[in-house]
């Protein structure tokens, strides 16, 4: 781009005033409060339009600062340059009720829209930041050395932290900070872990409860604790007739006497054999023959003890015998005495049996009449009561085997009402149980609700995560932005920097390096020289080489914009400045605006023969 | 034959237990359970069918002491239940050996069982819940003998994972009405054959609509539904509303509205807003203390800052502001990056000075 010529109506102290420009160098000439500045100004304005500043800060702003003095109620002016071979004319007026932003195409003859598009091109894809702070030179503002140093380093820095000095990321960053900090006040950093904890409690729950300890086996309990019981009455009952059958045994027993089944055993044999004995004591009473004896013996001895008597009266019957007679009378008497001692043993005899049978008899009536009802005693009777007897004994086994079954029963009944109470028992222990998981299916609950209601938190966290991680991209964008730039920048600058920084000292300093921590130094073909050692000339110089490396960089590299130095050589000494300009109009390519105050400029470049165009305000 | 027909009560679950209205959503759900209860009286139906999922979880003894004592005061009322996924029947559930009242029928049983009432001629069939997930279309195999009674069949499902019902098929069977659980949403199909009864009660913030329950007759001759008719129960709704902003709405406008919203909607309901559109860049919304006026349950604030990147970039080509928008902003931009955009341009405008 190239400015050709402009034409200022009410600017400052301007009204009504043309500048034209030429192609190369141009020195504008002006004493001090010549309106270098004003100049300078509407140029710039003419690029990027002068924005009226509202409230507070319009007091001392651009628009303020030039508005024009004579009062003439214009504010405008025109600029025309060239761009990619094309001449524009771009007409602005400033005032603010009255703002107008025309631009022309001349070579084409038509107005253009002023489009961000267009502009952009005849800026060189400049903001208005970029050429404040690249092509548009002045000089280092501080008088100090020590000021001068901190001022290029500052530039340097910032011109390495963004590529541009009105954005700071330190800034940015820390505000995007704060609201990450506030942001993050509102999680609830604890939810997470009581989530999983709850979660890892809610299974454990499960897990326990759904164990086979905890099944509901109560109706199947009950139901056999029932069945056990009806079970368990039937047998009551049972034994219940049982014992009463035996008891009615035992009584009928009792009745007759007997306890038991040797008992009547004994009692029958102990009759039997008393039977035996009155039939035996039967016969012998009933033998006649014995009685017979008994009474011919006595007889008998009657008849001897008589016919012995006979012969005591009458000894003579005996006479006729051969033996005496005292063996007669001898003989007879104790044959006869002899025959009575037996007479009366057979009577005793008789007696005895009679006397046994009728015990025996008595006995046996006794016997028969308890048991039999009839006291007759006879075979019959006899074969009734071993009858009776028998059925005695059967009585007696029948009721050994109810007591035997009884005791079976008892037992039994035992092992059920055992069961029964172990039932009971398990049926207590499973309503236990049930209260227990009845406990923890309610905590379980409580769990799960917790749960639910943690899981709203944790969603609420999750957005504000989300929040925290747009927030973390944002800062993180940022920075690696921010690092390629500078990097890609620092380096270039340094590269760019260095280069001419030979061109401009005139090979006093071979290059320049800034390193890391923004220290600069100078190399001479000999050493290293601290920034802070050099002059402050050669630091305006370092200055300008910086200045330039960054213009070059930041234009877009299709066309560039003409460099304007304000100012810029005052502390240049003659050979310093001589070697300057020569070397800016070799390394620069495109148009110079040189504004000075002093003369030595044009001198310099008449005396070396360099082409300029000197004007004059 | 008339009956009502519910189900999904989730008895004992406390919706939005974070929210300071948790307690008394417990609460409503039983409350409004026993006014079906009372319905079904004032109404003198035959019968009441429960479709499943009448606990929201493995009931309690006590639970089940309630539920028995309200289905107690209906004597007169055929109550039948079946156990749906929430409170399907495990091995150490209370309810294996819990005494009913002698009006109700819990169908058990894994597979399908039925109970036959005589007075009124009909037959229910049904089966519960054993697992936490039925993935057979079990529906699909049933059958039942064609007889003169009225058929009434209950099932618990329609989801992949919970019975997955052919709707098509089930409307062919000869079953005289289907009482199905397990959707919340009340529906109705097949021209009045089947319906979803839903859950009497929204149970969350999705469950947005009316909910109540059915009631209808079957006509004993053609065995037909002859009515069927939805009755809103619920104590209130959930009900999502969105609204649009602009650049130049501002915080009070915005309470102002939702305020009028809820207020013409009835303020015992709970809200859930959406805010859209584009905002001022410069204005936060801070609705919290609208949170505490009324019942909202969430405000999700979609609304974007409204910058205009395109004339933002075209403003700064070259410093950190356009490289910013031109590292992050692409077409399919995801939530986490346009929101990185915004807050670090929001940064950058903010902390950049108006001239150097």
């Amino acid at each position: 781009m190239r400015l050709l010529n402009l034409h200022i109506n009410g600017f400052g102290k301007f009204q009504d005033q043309d500048i034209s420009f030429q192609k190369g160098l141009n020195v504008v000439y002006g004493k001090n409060e010549a309106g270098k500045s004003t100049l300078h100004t509407f140029i710039r304005g003419m690029l990027f339009g002068i924005e009226k500043q509202r409230g507070r800060a319009a007091r001392n702003d651009l628009y303020g600062r030039y508005e024009p003095w004579a009062g003439s109620g214009t504010y405008e002016g025109w600029l025309r340059l060239e761009s990619l071979g094309e001449i524009y004319r771009i007409e602005r007026r400033f005032q603010k009720q009255n703002k107008e932003l025309v631009i022309i195409n001349e070579t084409l003859g038509k107005e253009m829209e002023p489009t961000g598009a267009l502009l952009d091109q005849l800026r060189c894809g400049l903001t208005e930041t970029a050429y404040n702070n690249t092509i548009s030179i002045g000089q280092l503002k501080c008088a100090t050395d020590g000021g001068m140093v901190a001022e290029l380093r500052n530039y340097i820095a910032n011109l390495n932290t963004s590529g541009s000095i009105a954005l700071n990321i330190t800034k940015a960053s820390t505000y995007l900070k704060n609201q990450r900090r506030e942001l993050e006040a509102q999680l609830v950093p604890q939810a997470a872990l009581s989530y999983t904890t709850l979660i890892s409690e809610i299974r454990k729950l499960e897990q326990e409860i759904s164990s086979p300890a905890y099944a509901n086996q109560l109706s199947a309990y009950r139901s056999r604790r029932l069945n056990l019981k009806q079970t368990l009455e039937q047998k009551q009952q049972e034994k219940e007739s049982l014992l009463q059958k035996a008891a009615r045994g035992r009584q009928v027993l009792a009745g007759s006497q007997f306890t038991d089944r040797d008992s009547i055993s004994s009692y029958m044999a102990d009759t039997r054999s008393l039977y035996e004995e009155y039939q035996t004591s039967l016969e012998a009473c009933s033998r006649k023959t014995q009685k017979l004896r008994a009474i011919l013996a006595v007889l008998a001895a009657v008849l001897c003890l008589a016919g012995a008597g006979v012969l005591i009266q009458f000894p003579g019957i005996a006479s006729g015998l051969p033996v005496t007679l005292p063996l007669i009378l001898g003989g007879l008497g104790s044959l006869g005495f002899v025959l009575l001692i037996l007479g009366f043993l057979q009577i005793n005899r008789g007696r005895r049996h009679k006397k046994d049978l009728d015990a025996s008899t008595r006995l046996l009536q006794e016997i028969f009449a308890r048991h039999l009802g009839d006291s007759g005693v006879s075979q019959e009777a006899m074969s009734a009561f071993e009858l009776r007897m028998g059925e005695f004994l059967r009585l007696c086994g029948a009721i050994t085997q109810s007591e035997e079954t009884l005791h079976k029963l008892s037992d039994e009944i035992a092992g059920l009402m055992k069961l029964e109470d172990s039932c009971s028992d398990e049926i207590e222990q499973q309503q236990r149980v049930q209260w227990e998981l009845e406990k923890k299916l309610e905590h379980l609950s409580a769990c799960k609700n917790q749960s639910e209601a943690l899981k709203r938190t944790l969603a609420e966290n999750e957005r504000i995560q989300e929040e925290l991680d747009a927030i973390d991209l944002a800062q993180e964008t940022m920075t690696t932005l921010s690092t390629s730039i500078r990097d890609s920048f620092g380096l270039y600058l340094n590269k760019t920097a260095s280069q001419l920084i030979g061109g401009i000292t005139g090979g006093i300093y071979s290059s320049m390096s800034i390193d890391q921590n923004l220290n600069i130094y100078m190399n001479t073909p000999s050493r290293l020289v601290p920034i802070e050692q050099v002059s402050s000339g050669t630091m305006d110089q370092i200055y300008l080489a910086v200045r330039l490396a960054a213009a070059k960089l930041v234009q877009n590299g299709r066309d560039s914009m003409p460099l304007i130095f304000d100012d810029s050589f005052v502390l240049y000494d003659d050979d310093r400045l001589k070697t300057a300009l020569k070397w800016l109009v070799h390394a620069y390519s495109s148009q110079i605006i040189v504004f000075t105050c002093h003369q030595r400029e044009a001198q310099l470049l008449t005396a070396n023969q360099v082409e300029y165009h000197l004007i004059s305000i | 034959m008339k009956f009502i027909h519910t189900g999904d009560i989730h008895w004992g679950m406390c919706p939005d237990a974070d929210k300071p209205w948790g307690n008394e959503r417990a609460r409503a759900i039983k409350d409004t359970f026993r006014r079906i209860v009372e319905k079904a009286k004032e109404l003198d139906v035959d019968c009441m069918f429960i479709s499943g999922d009448l606990f929201h979880r493995q009931p309690l003894m006590k639970d089940l002491k309630e539920v028995n004592y309200l289905f107690s005061s209906i004597p007169g009322v055929k109550v039948v239940l079946i156990a749906g996924n929430h409170d399907r029947i495990r091995g150490n559930s209370a309810l294996l050996s819990f005494t009913w009242s002698p009006n109700v029928t819990f169908l058990m049983d894994e597979e399908l069982s039925s109970v036959y009432f005589e007075d009124i001629n009909t037959e229910v069939y049904g089966f519960s819940y054993h697992t936490t997930e039925i993935k057979e279309p079990r529906l699909e195999e049933i059958q039942v003998p064609i007889s003169s009674r009225i058929q009434i069949l209950m099932a618990h499902g329609g989801d992949a994972s919970h019975l997955p019902i052919n709707f098509n098929s089930l409307e062919l069977s000869p079953f005289s009405y289907i009482a199905l659980g397990h959707i919340h949403k009340p529906k109705l199909m097949a021209e009045l054959k089947m319906a979803y009864c839903g859950s009497p009660e929204p149970l969350d913030m999705t469950e947005t609509g009316r909910h109540g329950f059915y009631t209808g007759e079957i006509h004993p001759v053609t065995k037909k539904v002859t009515s069927l008719e939805f009755i809103p129960i619920s104590q209130l709704q959930y009900i999502p509303l969105a609204v649009n902003i602009s650049r130049d709405t501002t915080n009070m406008e915005l309470a102002a509205r939702i305020s009028q919203e809820i207020r013409s909607r009835g303020e015992q309901n709970i809200y859930r807003f959406r805010i859209k559109g584009m905002r001022d860049p410069e204005i936060d919304f801070d609705l919290v203390q609208l949170a505490s006026r009324y019942r909202i349950c969430e405000i999700l604030d979609d609304s974007e800052p409204q910058y205009d990147f395109s004339a933002l970039f075209a403003e700064h080509p070259s410093d950190m502001i356009g490289f910013f928008i031109q590292a992050l902003q692409k077409d399919d931009m995801s939530q986490v990056e346009k929101k990185a955009l915004h807050y670090g341009v929001n940064a950058l405008l903010h902390t950049t000075d108006e001239r150097s």
